[in-house]
């Protein structure tokens, strides 16, 4: 649902300017993986305020 | 300020037959009365909006808590950010919310300033302040930066980025605070009614378990880490309940879905490096020890009150003049934002609610944040 794409590696890959492209249902976002080095392209992450915080586990009902 | 989080499958996070199952087994588990307090001003819209207050049994009671970083704002650090945004040469941004917040004077806010053709803007990020000073070389580009620690890692963020280019045309009014002192005062005040919380899986996605472990223990509380969506707030009440009615202080998950034991051990590094704890101002709570971030020394350059020292002279804006003594630090007599953070009162309590204040024409922060108290019931429960 959230497709990280491959991350910007123009800032060379320093984890301060890493960032990727976001879906939000539709709209696609600029969002930095500062804090998420671990995030891959098809992961689900809570975003705020611009900087990906955590990797969403699937829902299991 | 702006979260998202992908609900997975929305259709059971928002099933009515789920938290009617979940609300049975409460019914079934609660043999006396409790309170709980949800911390978190996105949990009070949720649980208004979704009537999940009406569907409790007899006896549990949710109080509403703090978790508004727009109206624990201090006056004094709007005031600030007022007379900044009156400088020509200045550019001041925030978020959407912050806009319509007065400062010390009944009806002075950001919006009225622009009205009156000051530059002020609404970021999303505070990484976007970054292009706005490199487009704006000639002005100064001056952030506020509320929040709570799910929104600090970005401004740390903002600070690293801006210090890494040296960039001397942007600069920060920072009112950082820190949730758990304000759980803790709560929990110390005179007037307490809360048995037990539910914590905010956002903060918690950023501090993990640790800090809400040493609340437990210093205070003997049960707190359950809950999520947004009514399933999931339903699936943390009845977690808090059952901890309260088997006598169990203990920090419990009920967002794993999201929220990891560590946090997320890069926004605390972030965090760490960029801000240190300071005693910090509350509007409407007065001072709660450690309860908010202040820059470290090594960033002090990035302080608005570097740039302008005449307009902001308070040695510390984000910690300066909010009357600590008495119940009502508001100026504005009739708005008891105070008793609406601590959950002592109602916005129905108050006597403005809806009729002098609204929406429209706020008194207090509450009724303008999207995570306020006050929003909430105006939007969702007028009467
Ligand atoms: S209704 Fe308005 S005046 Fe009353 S407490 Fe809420 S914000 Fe303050």
């Amino acid at each position: 649902m959230e497709p990280v794409e491959p991350p910007d590696l123009s800032g060379g890959g320093d984890p301060l300017w890493r960032v990727a492209e976001v879906d939000f249902g539709g709209v696609r976002q600029a969002v930095s993986l500062a804090c998420l080095p671990q995030a891959r392209v098809g992961d689900q992450v809570l975003v705020h305020v611009g900087l990906a915080l955590s990797i969403v586990a699937e829902d299991e009902p | 300020m702006s979260t998202t989080v992908p609900a997975a499958d929305t259709r059971y996070a928002r099933s009515a037959e789920a938290v009617e199952r979940l609300a049975a087994q409460l019914a079934a588990t609660a043999t006396r009365p409790w309170t709980l307090m949800e911390v978190c001003g996105g949990q009070t819209h949720a649980i208004v909006r979704w009537g999940l207050d009406q569907l409790l049994p007899e006896g549990i009671r949710l109080i509403h808590g703090p978790g508004c970083p727009v109206c624990v704002t201090p006056a004094a650090t709007l005031d600030a950010a007022l007379a900044l945004a009156r400088q020509p040469e200045v550019i001041l941004c925030s978020y959407g919310d912050m806009l319509r917040v007065p400062g010390s004077r009944s009806g002075d806010d950001l919006l009225g300033v622009r009205a009156a053709g000051g530059d002020v803007r609404l970021l999303t990020s505070p990484l976007q302040a970054i292009a706005l000073a490199q487009a704006h070389p000639d002005r100064l580009v001056v952030f506020l930066a509320v929040g709570f620690e799910t929104t600090a890692p970005a401004t740390a963020l903002l600070v690293r980025q801006a210090t890494a280019l040296g960039l001397v045309n942007l600069a920060l009014l920072p009112a950082h605070v820190r949730v758990v002192p304000a759980m803790e005062a709560i929990l110390s005040g005179p007037d307490n009614q809360v048995q037990g919380f539910l914590a905010a899986g956002h903060v918690g996605a950023v501090m993990g378990t640790a800090e809400l472990q040493g609340l437990v223990q210093r205070q003997g509380v049960p707190v359950v880490i809950s999520g947004f969506e009514p399933v999931e707030l339903m699936a943390g009440i009845l977690r808090c309940v059952q901890l309260l009615e088997a006598g169990e202080s203990a920090v419990a998950n009920a967002y794993g879905r999201v929220v990891q034991e560590g946090g997320n051990p890069e926004a605390q590094q972030l965090i760490e490096a960029v801000f240190e704890v300071v005693d910090q101002p509350w509007r409407g709570l007065g001072v709660i020890p450690a309860g908010g971030l202040a820059l470290r020394p090594a960033y002090a350059a990035l302080e608005a009150r570097h740039h302008r020292p005449q307009l902001l002279e308070q040695p510390q804006p984000a910690a300066a003049q909010e009357p600590q003594q008495s119940q009502e630090p508001h100026n504005l007599p009739v708005c008891i934002s105070g008793q609406i953070l601590r959950g002592v009162r109602r916005p129905c309590d108050c006597p403005a609610f809806g009729s002098s204040c609204t929406p429209e024409h706020p008194l207090g922060a509450p009724m303008v944040s999207s995570e306020g108290a006050c929003a909430a019931y105006h939007r969702y429960r007028p009467n």
